[in-house]
């Protein structure tokens, strides 16, 4: 049954470290036109999660689109963490998914098996967020590449956007860092196999039980962190918001080892494309050791949530997580914006 | 004695695993041809987390970083911080919500307190994994053993629920500690666990 295929090898990039860099993206987008409607409640034009749609006083459509080449070697494992990356824009925006359609290129390497393991990856993630996945699109290509469109639901009034972080908000982050790391580190060999089996837990985990306990509170301003890295994405709130996010990277939950293997060099492209990105805009408060740093920068295939809540919620937020979610963690706040910086990295 | 490697046209992470091989292998002056900007920093923080120093110069055609100086003993490793997994607990594996035959009241009581009892523990399990009426519980509305099974959780005990057996009791949404869960990842537990308890 199993396919002998390494589909990591197939790939040049993987996971969400393959997307195009924040800046040069607003480059490419830049000029095209721009058509405006009441009902499209948000757009491309504030880069958003997904975009919106209203269909009713009380109903609106949430839409995405994710994929990427293998993140990891066995098909299975590589759909359910592609799916579970793609339906987290629904989430991220505070809906629930409900259709999806595959988004899929096979390679002339893959097998039948192997293409099966990831659509069958795909199919039970979906399941298991409640989404139907009811037909795609699959074409040839020299690299294997998978994720899906999903489309969900939203109450109009309660759209998450990632660029609504207001002062005093607390941030709160639900899954730990350093995906990045450590699939450069296991291209290597050189990560720690309890890491890699972590890193493989935490990507293809949903991020719906953190959604489903976070739309019960005052929350401001929610996203994925997935290819811009912590930093990257932190950077689109605060900007949006007209405010300045500070990190307190002591409280930044991290992958095991993950920081001895960014002290050792083991850092992917996409880490320094995040770090070009955003460094502009942030400043550095107090010793944080260059591989912390780093880390803050590294691309996440399948993160987690970074949600913007009102300090009077964050605690019953937090407790409630913590419950489902062993590894949330308070990891910073909203303050008013600066004149210097749209960012801080406090120790 | 200095070596030159040639890691032209090798994507990242190679550069670094070269050298790092150079410099286990007890090399002290080591250049590493590149050409790419990343790697020379890649191949910069190696240096810098081994106490050696680093310097670039162009090349044609790219790089070349000559890592150069006194190693410094490898740093202890780092505990794990976050979600911990216990080691080398048991996998209990549970398809029922009581324990034994006789009485079933005897038996739901036993198996709140068996609960009671490894939360309680300094060795919990590392994994719990149910099934069939066993998902009751944690879907059920017994604190005791929503307690029990949340402090299991926090000690580092994974739990999984069968997403199947939740739906054929209508339970889907009631489950309150855990990961709904597969067939898939049940017995991939079953089969790689070292040691398997069956209540």
């Amino acid at each position: 049954m199993a396919s002998d295929i390494q589909l990591t090898k197939l790939a040049e990039c993987a996971g969400c470290g393959a997307k195009v860099g924040a800046g040069v993206l607003a480059q490419l987008l830049e000029g095209l036109p721009t058509r405006t409607d009441p009902k499209l409640l948000v757009g491309y034009d504030t880069s958003d999660d997904a975009s919106v749609y209203q269909l009713s006083d009380d109903l609106a459509l949430v839409q995405t689109v994710d994929f990427f080449p293998p993140i990891v070697d066995d098909p299975y494992l590589f759909g359910q963490i592609a799916a579970a990356n793609a339906i987290s824009d629904v989430y991220a925006m505070g809906g629930e998914p409900r259709l999806a359609l595959n988004v899929m290129c096979v390679s002339p390497q893959m097998d039948r098996e192997a293409v099966h393991g990831v659509l069958r990856g795909g199919y039970e993630k979906a399941y298991e967020a409640g989404t139907i996945i009811t037909g795609g699109h699959t074409i040839q290509d020299k690299e294997p590449k998978y994720g899906l469109a999903v489309s969900g639901f939203v109450h109009p009034g309660r759209i998450l956007r990632n660029d609504r972080a207001r002062p005093g908000d607390v941030l709160i982050l639900t899954k730990a860092l350093g995906i990045g790391v450590t699939t450069t580190a296991a291209k290597a060999g050189l990560a720690d196999p309890e890491l890699y089996r972590q890193a493989v837990e935490q990507m293809r985990t949903l991020n719906k039980t953190a959604r489903d306990i976070m739309v019960n509170f005052d929350v401001g301003s929610c996203t994925d962190v997935t290819g811009f890295g912590l930093l990257g994405h932190s950077l689109e709130m605060a900007r949006g918001g007209g405010a300045t996010v500070v990190i307190e990277s002591g409280h930044i939950p991290f992958l095991p080892g993950v920081r001895a293997l960014a002290e050792m060099g083991l850092l992917p492209e996409g880490m320094y494309r995040n770090r070009h990105f955003a460094e502009s805009s942030t400043r550095v408060e107090g010793e944080v050791p260059l591989a912390i740093q780093d880390l803050l920068y590294d691309p996440q295939t399948s993160g987690g949530l970074l949600i913007a809540v009102a300090e009077k919620d964050a605690q019953a937020l937090l407790s409630a997580l913590k419950d489902r979610i062993p590894c949330a963690a308070q990891v910073g706040y909203v303050e008013a914006k600066r004149a210097d910086c749209s960012i801080v990295v406090k120790p | 004695m200095a070596v030159e490697i040639n890691a032209m046209g090798k994507a990242c992470p190679m550069p670094v695993v070269l050298a790092k091989q150079a410099l286990d292998g007890g090399e002290n002056d080591v250049t590493v041809l590149v050409d790419n900007q990343i790697a020379v920093e890649n191949l910069k923080r190696l240096a810098e987390s081994q106490g050696m120093a680093a310097e670039s110069a162009t090349r044609e055609g790219g790089f070349a970083v000559r890592i150069t100086g006194e190693r410094k003993a490898a740093p202890a490793p780092e505990p794990a911080a976050c979600c911990p997994t216990a080691a080398g607990g048991a996998t209990v594996f549970i398809g029922k919500d009581f324990i034994g035959d006789g009485s079933r009241e005897l038996g739901e009581n036993l198996m709140k307190m068996f609960l009671y009892t490894l939360a309680q523990s300094d060795t919990p399990p590392a994994c719990l994994l149910f099934m069939n009426g066993g998902v009751k519980l944690p879907a059920g509305e017994e604190p005791q053993v929503i307690e029990s099974l949340k402090s299991l959780l926090d000690k580092g005990c994974e739990i999984l629920v069968c997403g199947t057996c939740l739906n054929y009791f209508g339970l889907t949404e009631q489950c309150k500690v855990g990961t709904v869960s597969n067939m898939y990842d049940i017995a991939g537990r079953l089969l790689t666990a070292p040691r398997v308890v069956t209540v």
